[in-house]
């Protein structure tokens, strides 16, 4: 009985495994440099951020999330009693167990894009981030890029610059066709080889290769990643939801939050310019 | 004045005898479950337990890692995610931005 029960067990984790974890095609690592202080022109971070690409579908995030994502999965398989709580009880011992148990192993995940480039469906989905109820930007995926002229060496790779627009913002690339993966770091795609680095024209805004890595392996991969009932928002609504939390900070619906912790909130996201990349 | 009249009446009686078809389906699909009739995803009405989906919400205390307290509702009906994404988010909205 106990074998039959084992087998089972392990069938049934297998299959929860196989649906969060899949063979990437490559793994790409870039600095996200954010401007703090546009009158003094002071940058922030560098904040690590993860391409990854598996079955034409490439995801753009922090790369804490990835590891706070999949530690959080290893918590919910080792911990199977606290997945599906049925009363308030339940609920609230599922919190601080939670709470306790990853509170050392979690990382900072505050500067975040969450970006979805479906290279079949030639659509890109850009989550915000902060908002509850979930809502997502929704655009075609078809950059228009002209190819310039300068040539450097930039991370060790021989690179060619091009020039593109996109959400209101003029953007500089500089792309490798040494390494022919026609991607590259948040929205951006569609150039005849990496994109090793790309700023906005005031600099605000740079992603940076960091590293490579194009031998297939595992990773963790979240089957929700845009949350099925998200709502689909216009530009003008994302833009201008990201401005306002940037002035005018606010928790998700159904938090409650004090009059002190919200000033707090505003003091902190003084600097927080990473919400007005995108634009209109 | 006529022709409107005999659009609204076309309408009516189209609607009705589409209704009408489609009860026969379900009624056939009902006394034949294997399928005298083919059953289609249309014609069979969804359960009741398809549409009350048992969710459940609950108010939960939120210790964020940067030290406040935060009461919130949690819902497991999707949008919120797992409990371990809303309870981050949280964490995150409270703690964050340190730039």
């Amino acid at each position: 009985m106990k074998t039959i029960f084992l087998a089972y067990l392990i069938s049934f984790s297998w299959i929860l495994v196989a649906q969060d974890i899949k063979v990437v095609k490559y793994a790409i690592s870039y600095d996200f440099i954010p401007v703090v202080d546009t009158l003094k022109g002071t940058l922030g971070g560098p904040f690590e951020f993860l391409l990854l690409h598996a079955d034409g579908e490439s995801r753009f995030h922090a790369s804490n999330k990835q590891f706070n994502d999949s530690m959080s999965y290893v918590y919910i398989l080792a911990n199977p009693q606290f997945a599906n709580p049925k009363t308030q009880e339940e609920a609230q011992e599922a919190v601080d167990h939670y709470t306790t148990e990853m509170r050392n192993w979690m990382k900072n995940e505050v500067v975040n894009y969450l970006v979805r480039k479906d290279f079949g469906a030639k659509k890109i989905q850009n989550e915000l981030t902060f908002a509850f109820p979930p809502q997502h930007l929704e655009e075609p995926l078809n950059f228009s890029w002209n190819i310039g002229e300068k040539q450097d060496t930039i991370a060790g790779l021989f690179c060619y610059n091009a020039y593109t627009t996109y959400g209101g913002r003029k953007y500089t690339a500089w792309f490798s066709p040494d390494v022919p993966i026609p991607d590259g770091p948040y929205v951006f795609s569609g150039l005849p080889g990496l994109i090793v680095e790309i700023s906005d024209e005031k600099g605000w805004f740079t992603f940076r290769l960091k590293s490579i890595s194009v031998s297939p392996h595992q990773r963790f991969w979240d089957v929700n990643y845009i949350n099925p009932q998200s709502e689909v928002i216009s530009r003008k609504s994302y833009v201008d939801q990201s401005i306002k939390q940037k002035n005018n900070p606010r928790m998700p619906a159904g938090v409650e939050v004090s009059e002190e912790q919200l000033l707090d909130m505003k003091k902190r996201h003084k600097r927080s310019y990473y919400l007005l990349l995108e634009s209109y | 004045m006529k022709s409107i009249f005999f659009s609204l009446a076309f309408i009516l009686i189209g609607s009705f005898s589409f209704a009408h078809t489609k009860n026969i389906e379900v009624m056939a699909n009902r006394a034949f479950p294997l399928g005298i009739i083919e059953a289609t995803e249309d014609a069979v009405p969804p359960t009741k337990e398809a549409v009350e989906l048992p969710a459940a919400c609950w108010i939960v205390t939120i210790h964020a890692s940067c030290g406040g307290i935060y009461p919130t509702q949690y819902c497991n009906e999707g949008r919120h995610g797992t409990l371990s994404q809303w309870i981050r988010s949280i964490n995150t909205a409270a703690c964050g931005p340190t730039v």
